[in-house]
């Protein structure tokens, strides 16, 4: 380990020595700095803090994601090409402890330079909006969705009693079952005019009492245009006298919030929340199972969940600095920095990865798909399930928008980008580095 | 002389740049000479922009392609934070298409506005695509008729029409705003303050020179009322309209008069809370010729007949109950020989009998507002000429309307953007208008009576 430890040690100091750090820091202060100057937000204080994060950081992610990859690549591939490796070999170390000390070296130097750039970020965030109260927007909050609503044993009852009468549609069962499902599902999340709907949550870790609670909420209105709707939202355990209630005259298609107090949440860690259509002219709400009505319930501190997004951000580069050696340990500088680049866009292409694995006819435009056509279909489906691990979504989305950045998601990521992923691309990179011949004659 | 090849290049550099920089002028002169461009050059662009425009040559389409579609998944997922800095970056990858301006601006002050349940929410976006039309669009583009009609739609349609439930809020800030500018609903034109007019320019656009000739033109408009302001905006588009624009513009136009003449005065007092846009009667010979200008110009056009034709019977109906008796018969007249109809073969008392009976099934808030304003102003007059039956049955008129239209907007969310002041307030300024027009004390003095 110690020698792994040299040899990062000397990748560091090479980097600072070669001003590469120095240039790094220069550009990652340019962006903390500058763009909070140029960037316009939506004319809100909240809206400021969103963009400003938004922004802020990902520049930072960008700059340090494009360093990574470009001195990963540099890593092995120019003290082969300038024979510096040639003294290293010949001295007791394994080219297995060169890999990983010049990755080592990168992830110090990434972690380094994130945790300036994050705490830099968020004192001149604080500098920027001395004078707003920024309590109610800097919040780490966790996003409920509603216990299910139970429709497989209707949907089943409903196609075995079509199915007793003869009234089945024509088509294959499990479509047809499937069709049921989707029709009590939207029934199950619509509230037409009079009627009311109930939405029940369970808060997992009951909540520290007294912490903000809040329902979010969005719908679709049956009627075109774009006209509000009259709705009553009451919350609280269904017995309680004195349960929460608010009209409000709301627009489709807009996210609406609406706080609630802390007090209406049950002991057990349990939210219940009605929503009635009271609006005088017949129209149905349609909301979607998923994301139609959720309850924001704080759960840490802004500055953790500042902490958390910083360490899947250093996951990331984590991973991107052990694609980069390993390419850089196969490959010439240019070559290694194509193809690393290549890697990382077939990375963030999953959305389109994923619709191309759907596709069979890929070339032909016949009914059957060719034997290109499969082989195609083979390698979309290899590339989608290989990409898979990166698609996750980007950790500052929920960091600006004020959702909690749960631990469960940093250990995935640590798990699957680093650990499993990271370790996989580590493992040939040392194999192939390993195998590979210093000693060729120009 | 090691450096001798180097030197060579970078006097060549020097050069090439010279020359480029001196044939900027006569190419910008040849461009407007063989009108190439329909808006003028663009002279000292920002920074920003020439990168954009130059520097990333064809791959700023793609670009703007990819923020077009970030800013379509953002909007849709509710993420409205970051819109604004989209559209500024798209519009400025392409600053010389009108129709990305025009999408962007009507997408802020339409599309995301009305998916906000706050007033001041709704009136953030709405300036937003205000601001980005006026204060940028027409900044790159001046040339560009199409984005004055859209900055012209904005005020027209959405401030000043009643198609957003929150109009009224829109028309109270605004006023506010514009209020702070001059005292009254116009400027001194030969007297306004430099830091005033400054702030007309810069803030606002608004040139007082141009405002000035719009107003002789037009005038007098209440540039606390969104209407002047789109006729400020459509005139000026009009010098640069071609084609379906002219029409375009000039349909603004003549609405917009209409608009102001039976909705362009503003009483308004903020410590009172009062805020009612009555009828500019002085306006409606003005929107009358706009409406005949328009029509003789493009005679194939019935849209414009059929606007021209309401918009006489509801000015008949105004000056009747503002007690213009004259000029609600002129016009009565005009009516009957260019669009003759059954309900027109009688005399006038007997057609507002009837158009009375008609408005009130199916009234709106402005019409509502002029019918009861009107009949107040009457009954106050005829109180002062002393002659209390007539002042008791506009009295009694007004407060019909009042009570048939608050009928069905008794609840509090409704009454709120739809409803009337009440009625006390609005007898007690047609009491002021009325007192102010009187010559004699001893009218004068009739008018302390308690209303009738």
């Amino acid at each position: 380990m110690s020698k792994v430890l040299a040899i990062a040690g000397i990748a560091i100091r090479n980097a600072i020595r070669s001003r590469v750090v120095v240039v790094l820091l220069g550009l990652l202060l340019v962006a903390i700095i500058a763009l909070p100057l140029t960037i316009k937000g939506d004319g809100t204080v909240g809206g400021t803090v969103q963009v400003l994060l938004r922004y802020t950081l990902g520049a930072v992610t960008l700059i340090l994601s494009i360093a990574t990859l470009w001195a990963g690549c540099a890593a092995i591939s120019t003290e082969v090409q300038e024979r510096q490796v040639h003294l290293l070999v010949t001295k007791p170390v394994y080219r297995a402890q060169l890999w990983l000390g010049k990755w080592l070296g990168l992830l110090i130097l990434n972690a380094g330079l994130l945790a300036l750039a994050g705490a830099a970020t968020y004192a001149l965030l604080r500098w920027d909006l001395r004078q707003e109260n920024l309590a109610q927007f800097l919040v780490a909050q966790r996003v409920v969705k509603p216990v299910p609503v139970e429709i497989e044993e209707t949907a089943r009852k409903v196609f075995d009693e079509q199915k007793r009468r003869g009234e089945l549609p024509p088509g294959p069962p499990d479509q047809i079952l499937e069709a049921i499902r989707q029709q009590l599902r939207q029934q199950a999340y619509s509230i037409p005019a009079g009627l009311a709907r109930r939405f029940v949550f369970e808060l997992p870790n009951a909540p520290l009492p007294g912490r903000p609670l809040a329902v979010r909420y969005k719908f679709a209105s049956s009627l075109t245009g774009k006209d509000p709707v009259g709705c009553l939202l009451v919350a609280g355990a269904p017995d309680r006298p004195d349960r929460f209630q608010k009209p409000e005259l709301t627009a489709p298609a807009g996210v609406h919030l609406v706080r609630i107090p802390p007090a209406m949440l049950e002991s057990n860690g349990m939210l219940t929340v009605d929503i009635a259509n009271i609006h005088p002219v017949p129209v149905t709400m349609i909301f979607a199972p998923d994301d139609g009505v959720q309850v924001l319930v704080q759960e840490t501190s802004f500055e953790m969940n500042l902490v958390r997004c910083l360490l899947v951000a250093l996951c990331q580069l984590a991973f991107l600095g052990a694609l980069a050696v390993t390419i850089g340990s196969v490959f010439s500088l240019p070559v290694a920095a194509v193809t690393a680049a290549y890697a990382v866009m077939l990375m963030n292409i999953g959305g389109y990865l994923q619709t191309l694995t759907t596709e069979r006819n890929i070339f032909g435009s016949g009914d059957t798909p060719g034997a290109i056509d499969f082989l195609l279909h083979l390698i979309y489906v290899g590339l989608f399930w290989l990409t898979k691990p990166f698609q996750q979504a980007n950790p500052l989305e929920p960091l600006a928008g004020g959702e909690l950045i749960a631990w469960s998601w940093v250990g995935s990521i640590l798990l699957w980008q680093v650990i499993v992923a990271g370790g996989a691309v580590a493992l040939l990179g040392m194999w192939l580095f390993n195998r590979r011949e210093l000693g060729l004659p120009e | 002389m090691k450096h001798f090849g180097a030197i060579v290049l970078v006097l060549l550099a020097v050069t090439g740049f010279w020359v480029a920089g001196s044939m900027q002028q006569p190419l910008l002169q040849a461009r407007r000479d063989f009108h190439l461009t329909r808006g003028e050059p663009l002279e000292n662009t920002p920074p920003m922009v020439a990168f954009t425009t130059v520097a990333l040559g064809g791959f700023r389409g793609i670009i703007a392609d990819w923020l077009w579609l970030r800013s379509s998944q953002l909007q849709q997922d509710g993420k409205y934070f970051e819109l604004v800095q989209l559209a500024d970056w798209i519009t400025k990858l392409e600053p010389r298409m009108a129709q990305v301006w025009a999408f962007h601006g009507w997408n802020m002050a339409y599309n995301i506005s009305v998916l906000f349940n706050e007033p001041t929410d709704r009136w953030r976006w709405v300036r937003q695509g205000i601001g980005l039309l006026r204060d940028e669009g027409l900044k790159y583009n001046p040339g560009e008729a199409r984005l004055y009609r859209e900055l012209g739609w904005i005020y027209q349609h959405k401030m000043s029409g009643n198609s957003d439930q929150m109009n009224v809020y829109y028309k109270r800030w605004w006023a506010d705003e514009i209020g702070e500018l001059f005292d009254g609903p116009r400027p001194d034109y030969k007297n306004i303050p430099p830091d005033r007019a400054q702030r007309m320019k810069e803030l606002y656009k608004l040139d007082p020179a141009l405002m000035e000739q719009v107003e002789r033109e037009f005038g007098p408009l209440d540039w606390r009322l969104p209407q002047a302001h789109a006729i400020y905006w459509a005139w000026r588009g009009k010098r640069y309209a071609t084609g379906f624009d002219v029409i375009q513009l000039e349909r603004m136009l003549f609405q917009s008069m209409a608009d102001a003449a039976l909705q362009g005065e503003l009483f308004s007092n903020p410590v009172e809370g009062v805020f009612i846009a009555g009828p500019n009667l002085a306006l409606i010979p003005k929107a009358r010729r706009a409406y005949e200008q328009a029509i003789a110009a493009n005679p194939g056009e019935s849209g414009m007949q059929s606007g021209h034709r309401n918009f006489l019977r509801t000015a008949i109906m105004v000056l009747y109950t503002h007690h213009r008796l004259a000029e609600a018969r002129d016009i009565f007249d005009d009516l009957r020989q260019r669009y003759p109809a059954a309900e027109l073969n009688q005399s006038l008392e007997a057609y507002i009998f009837g158009r009375m009976t008609e408005f009130l099934r199916d009234v709106g808030q402005r019409e509502a507002i002029d019918m009861i304003m009107g009949a107040l102003q009457q009954s106050w007059f005829w109180l002062a000429m002393g002659d209390e039956d007539q002042a008791q049955g506009f009295q009694q008129l007004a407060r019909s309307v009042w009570r048939e239209y608050m009928q069905t907007r008794y609840e509090k969310e409704i009454a709120e953007r739809a409803g009337l002041p009440p009625l006390e307030q609005m007898s007690e300024q047609a009491r002021e208008a009325v007192k102010k027009q009187l010559q004699s004390d001893a009218a004068k003095a009739r008018l302390v009576k308690p209303a009738p």
